[in-house]
Parts: structure tokens; sequence; C-alpha cells
């Protein structure tokens, strides 16, 4: 990449699903239905998606169900193949696509904590000296030696979302993370936002919460059925959002 | 595509299989120990049927029968785990890039670690009970044989697991084609008593050779036929290989079908 100032770049990005009609994963309905013609439904999930994230921007992406947010996000941490087009990262992602990602709930706090820090990129080292960090921004201190499948939920996604914080590298994929957590946490995790913002991060964030959206965001953009529908101004493309 | 994460291989696959031996082993009371109790339950109770109906003529069968089960308790978990790991690993898999192989060698950390206990009971037996010490040469081998063991469960679970995803039926085929090959492999009755024209079918099967000749260099201080050990290592590295390049091309669109 030639421009040093774009943290990700999307070309022309298409991917497709297709949903038989019925499912034949055995063998047996292979076999005896090798004859019959397999019929699916062609979803298209992306269509012809290009656009660039600069470096330090906060960009959220909108639009209704299924618009394709999810599997945008999907291709971008590497998780999905596109089936045509090209999409250039320049940086190190931590895909937050869920937080939490591995978290055990027969696991303590304390294990899973290393779990997921490990999954996410840390390494053990680093989780360690970490680690106090991490259970106090969590304000879990008490629980942490306890077995996870005792936390409330609003327990778990503050410990997960304690780790992603620390484990954030130069690119941060967000997907819905924080439809729980009381409003206070919430407002603690905006200000974690804010401070990895300031560090020159990038932050891609998808969100039904259209309020937050509006309020941190540098750029949206707004997916409509898989296809390209605006990008820029966050107020314009909410206000487009809501018309449509 | 341009994709880079930093991960620490070892670190994620050790942390992965902890995970997956706390789990295992949580909530029973004898814990770890199952790794000793399951194959010398089934050494047992094979030595108690065989060793005094069939073959009570044959030197030292109880600890030849004892190096094959544990040979092949190795091999069977290593391919079942190594067969199911990507699918059930599909919550992390569906959530965040990582390496498949990653998640197959994990799965496999367990079996490893089981049978190197139950090399520990294998080895006092030979020892303390029948007194005999191979030599350090006949221990290499023997190393370079466990080696192959893996290395063929791995070759195995690279091939399988991304299509497991694809075709659920092959866990209930490997199934049976483990009770297959068990009966296919000199386990329970010696080589000796097969006709020589069904042997050489028997040596089709890549555990044949690995659990005879670890009985001819731990238990008879014998010549283990060294060319048949090359011919097998140059088959097996071409093999290893193209399932490594299987897996990386099986990996486009896997997780889509998940």
């Amino acid at each position: 990449m030639t421009d040093n100032s774009i943290a990700i770049r999307v070309e022309n990005v298409s991917k497709q699903f297709r949903i038989p009609h019925e499912n034949r994963d055995t063998l047996r309905e292979r076999l005896f239905n090798f004859s019959r013609k397999r019929t699916y439904e062609v979803f298209h999930a992306l269509d012809d998606i290009s656009f660039e994230i600069r470096k330090g921007e906060f960009f959220g992406i909108i639009g209704r169900n299924g618009s394709g947010k999810s599997t945008l996000l999907k291709i971008l941490a590497g998780i999905y193949t596109p089936d045509s087009g090209k999409v250039t990262v320049n940086g190190e992602i931590s895909p937050f696509l869920e937080l939490g990602v591995g978290f055990n709930p027969e696991l303590s706090g304390r294990d899973n904590i290393f779990l997921n820090g490990t999954i996410l990129g840390l390494r053990k080292k680093e989780i360690q000296r970490k680690f106090d960090e991490i259970v106090a921004f969590s304000e879990l201190e008490r629980f942490i030696d306890q077995k996870m499948k005792n936390y409330s939920s609003g327990m778990q996604v503050r410990l997960a979302f304690s780790v992603s914080v620390y484990a954030n590298k130069e690119i941060l994929l967000m997907d819905e993370v924080l439809a729980v957590g009381d409003a206070n946490f919430q407002h603690k995790c905006f200000d974690a936002f804010n401070r990895i913002i300031q560090e020159g991060k990038t932050i891609i964030f998808v969100s039904h919460d259209l309020a937050s959206i509006e309020k941190f965001s540098n750029r949206v953009l707004y997916l409509e059925s898989g296809k390209f529908a605006f990008i820029g101004n966050p107020t314009e493309a909410l206000s487009k959002y809501l018309h449509s | 595509m341009s994709y880079k994460r930093q991960l620490n291989y070892w670190e994620t696959i050790w942390m992965l299989a902890k995970t997956d031996l706390k789990m295992r082993y949580q909530g029973s009371w004898l814990g770890a120990v199952w790794v000793f109790l399951k194959p010398f339950c089934l050494f047992l109770v094979m030595n108690f049927v065989f060793s005094h109906l069939f073959f009570r003529n044959s030197p030292n069968y109880s600890i030849r029968l004892l190096v094959g089960v544990i040979l092949w308790s190795f091999f069977a978990e290593a391919t079942t785990v190594g067969l199911n790991s990507l699918l059930s690993k599909a919550h992390i898999l569906k959530k965040i890039f990582i390496p498949k192989w990653i998640i197959i060698v994990a799965a496999t950390v367990h079996s490893a670690m089981a049978f190197f206990f139950n090399l520990i009971i294998l080895f006092l037996f030979l020892y303390f009970y029948y007194h005999i010490y191979p030599t350090f040469t006949h221990l290499l081998l023997f190393g370079v044989y466990i080696i192959l063991i893996y290395g063929i469960s791995l070759t195995f679970s690279f091939i399988t697991a991304p299509l497991l995803v694809r075709v659920r039926d092959i866990n209930q085929l490997w199934e049976v084609g483990l009770q297959v090959l068990f009966y296919a492999s000199p386990i329970i009755y010696p080589m000796k008593l097969v006709p020589p024209n069904i042997q050489s079918v028997l040596y089709l099967n890549p555990m044949t050779l690995l659990i005879e000749h670890s009985r001819v260099v731990l238990i008879d201080n014998g010549v283990a036929r060294f060319d048949h050990l090359l011919i097998f290592i140059a088959i097996f590295i071409p093999a290893f290989l193209a399932s490594t390049w299987f897996l990386k091309k099986s990996s486009v669109n896997l997780i889509e079908n998940m």
C-alpha cells in the first residue's frame, strides 16, 4: 500500500451465500439425491463494495438486519473469504466481532482472561503484566476466581470488554459489543474508545445504537441489502437510514 | 488478501489444550488417572481373554499386547479428536481468525500427553517385571516410530477435519474404520501366526509396521528392517506435505459452511 494514512482499503468486494433449500449434509442424502438437482437460493450478502478507512478514524457501519454489516466485518477480520474484490489491511487487526471469544463458563474469570487474551494475540507475559489492570477495569476483583458460569451476563461482558481494551492492536473491529452492560460501564467503555483513538488507532464499529454511532463516529458507512448506500458524515448517514 | 495477525502459535496451542484438559476432567473423581486407567483396562480385558484362550504359547504375549494397545490408543484417540477438532471449535473459528492447523494440533495435545504417561507404565513393566533393557539405539528408533504415529495422525486430521465440516458422516465412518484397522493391525494376534500372503496385505496398514517394529526394538532386542522404515518415511513425508496443502486449500470458504 502506498498511502500510509489508510488503515483499510476495500475494493469491489462481493460475497454470496448459497442457501440450499434442503440441507443435504450427509452421505446418504448425497447418494440418494444425486440425480435430483440441488436447488438453492443465492443471497448477495455484499455486492461490489468499495471504501477506505483512514488511520485514527472511528468508523461506524449501519444498516438493517441482513444488510451485510457482519459479513463485511468478518471479511475484514479474515474469517470469510470474499468471492471477488480485494481487501488491503495496513496494520494489525484486533477482531472483537464478539467479546470474550473462547470464554468457557466452567473456567474461572482468571483462567478466562488468559484464554481469551491468548486467542486475541497477547503473550502470556503481557497478560500477567496487565492482569491487575484488566481485573480493576472490569470491577470484578471479588469474583475473579469464581467460575464464569456464576457471573451475570453483565459481569461476563465487563470482563470480556476489559480484556479487549488491553489486547487492542492498531485496528479494532467491533460488532454490537455494547449491547449489554449498564450505563456506567458503557460510559467507561467509550472513555476507553477515546483513549484508543487518541493513541492513533482505528476503530470500526457496527451497531444499531444510532445515538452512539452519531456521537462517536468520524464517518459512517450505510449499507442497504448488501449494497453501498452512503458514506460520510454521521448525521447525514443516519437521516438517510431513518428515512429509507 | 494480505492478512496478518500476531499470534504466538505455541502459546495459543498450549492454552487451548490446557482448557481442553481442564474441561475433560472437571467434575470427575479420578480426574487424570483415567489417562492410565482407560488403555490399561482395555489391556487387562484383552490380556485375560487372549492370553488364556488363544495365544498361550506365544512368548511375552502380554507385554507385546501392551505395546500394541498403548500405540493403538494413541493413534485412535489422536485421529478421533483431530477429525472433530475444527467442528468442535466452530464457536471460536466463527469469531476470530486462527490458522486451522493450530486448532487441530491443540486438540491432539491431550492424546500425546496421555500417551507419554502410558509409556511410563510400559517402561516400568519392561524394566521391573520383564527385566528387558532396550539399548539407546533401540530407544532412539522407538522415538522415530512415535513421531511417525503422531505424524500420520496429524496427516489424517489435516485432511478429514475440514472435510467433516462439509460431509458430517466422516466421524461415523471413522468409528467403523478404526474397528477395521484395529483388527487389521497385529495388536491382539502375533504377526507370525498370520499367513505370509495376508501379512503383506496387513503391511498396507501403516500402524502394522510401526507396532511390529516397536516390538522388535523394545522387546526382542532385534534388528528392525531399516529399508522398510526408509520406504515408510519416503511415503510419509510427501503425504504429510500434501495434507498441509490440502488443509490450506480447503480453509477457503470453510467457516462459511460451519
